[in-house]
């Protein structure tokens, strides 16, 4: 079985898929931008808290999912685009125990990057979240 | 203002027997005029931290006395010479879609102006201060 943060991984990929994009986990090769709006979702680090006394056996996880939002428009409208998408994700995620995998998803972060080095002006809304869960100590494929 | 020799240089790098092409300049409320220029529509990489994305990037570098007065959301238009045709001569260049029939050097006659090729709107303009001005496009 996947390791528990690969399961969360894809149960956030399910979480905003039909939400107007096209969704990827993939975010090492360039993007076309004719393709968007996309959404990647990657992972960055997680933080781990070992239990103590009685609960030494489990591990608290704190675990950085990231969802970059892309999307091209018109200058005037691509913030209002970005934050549109921001809505949805939000709204999709926070708060998500994604089937009882997480204890808690909680938005920790957003930050906006625009640029108009192509012809149409392209914008990333960059959502990190913090996704807490608890494994076992010799078994990170299932939350306890 | 620049100097008449660096006009004369400009004629030379602008030739469209070279890389220059003509496309359709409509200055806002204005009527549409030929500019020749030389015309970039390559890929660049744009990089958003962690992602990045391959963008075609248009811009067009072409003498500043053909587009003076030009201002951000002026209209070019590219003319599709492949299916259409360029027909030059020593004297003249016409350019003629079907609808639109341009002619240098004589009397002009652009007809109705409804849909000459992919169209784009100037995003921002560098003028380089010695007779030659980059239009950077944004898509329509």
């Amino acid at each position: 079985m996947a390791h528990v943060r690969a399961q969360i991984r894809d149960a956030v990929v399910t979480a905003v898929t039909g939400l107007g994009a096209t969704v990827t986990k993939s975010r090492f090769f360039p993007n076309d931008a004719s393709a968007l709006p996309v959404f990647l979702v990657y992972t960055v680090n997680e933080s781990v808290d070992v239990g103590q006394g009685s609960g030494a056996a489990t591990m608290m996880r704190t675990l950085s999912v990231v969802i970059d939002a892309s999307a091209q428009a018109a200058e005037s409208a691509l913030d209002d685009a970005l934050d549109a998408f921001a809505v949805s994700i939000e709204t999709a995620v926070g708060g998500n125990t994604f089937s009882g995998l997480a204890l808690e998803t909680r938005l920790v972060s957003t930050e906006m990057n625009t640029s108009t080095d192509g012809n149409k002006p392209l914008g990333t809304v960059r959502l990190m979240f913090d996704v807490i869960y608890r494994t076992i100590r010799t078994n990170p494929s299932t939350t306890v | 203002m620049v100097g008449s020799f660096i006009e004369t240089d400009l004629a030379s790098i602008f030739e469209t027997a070279v890389f220059a092409v003509q496309m359709l300049y409509t200055p806002s409320g204005g009527s549409p005029v030929l500019v020749t220029g030389v015309f970039d529509n390559e890929d660049v990489e744009v990089d958003h931290g962690d992602s990045s994305f391959i963008q075609r990037s248009a811009k067009l570098t072409c003498p500043s006395s053909s587009v003076t007065g030009i201002a951000v959301n002026d209209v070019f238009q590219q003319l599709d010479f492949d299916d259409e045709g360029l027909i030059s001569s020593s004297t003249t260049v016409v350019v003629d879609l079907g609808f639109i029939t341009a002619t240098a050097g004589s009397s002009e006659d652009y007809g109705t102006v409804s849909d000459v090729g992919y169209g784009y709107t100037v995003a921002f303009i560098k003028d380089d201060g010695t007779g030659v001005v980059e239009i950077y496009m944004e898509a329509a």
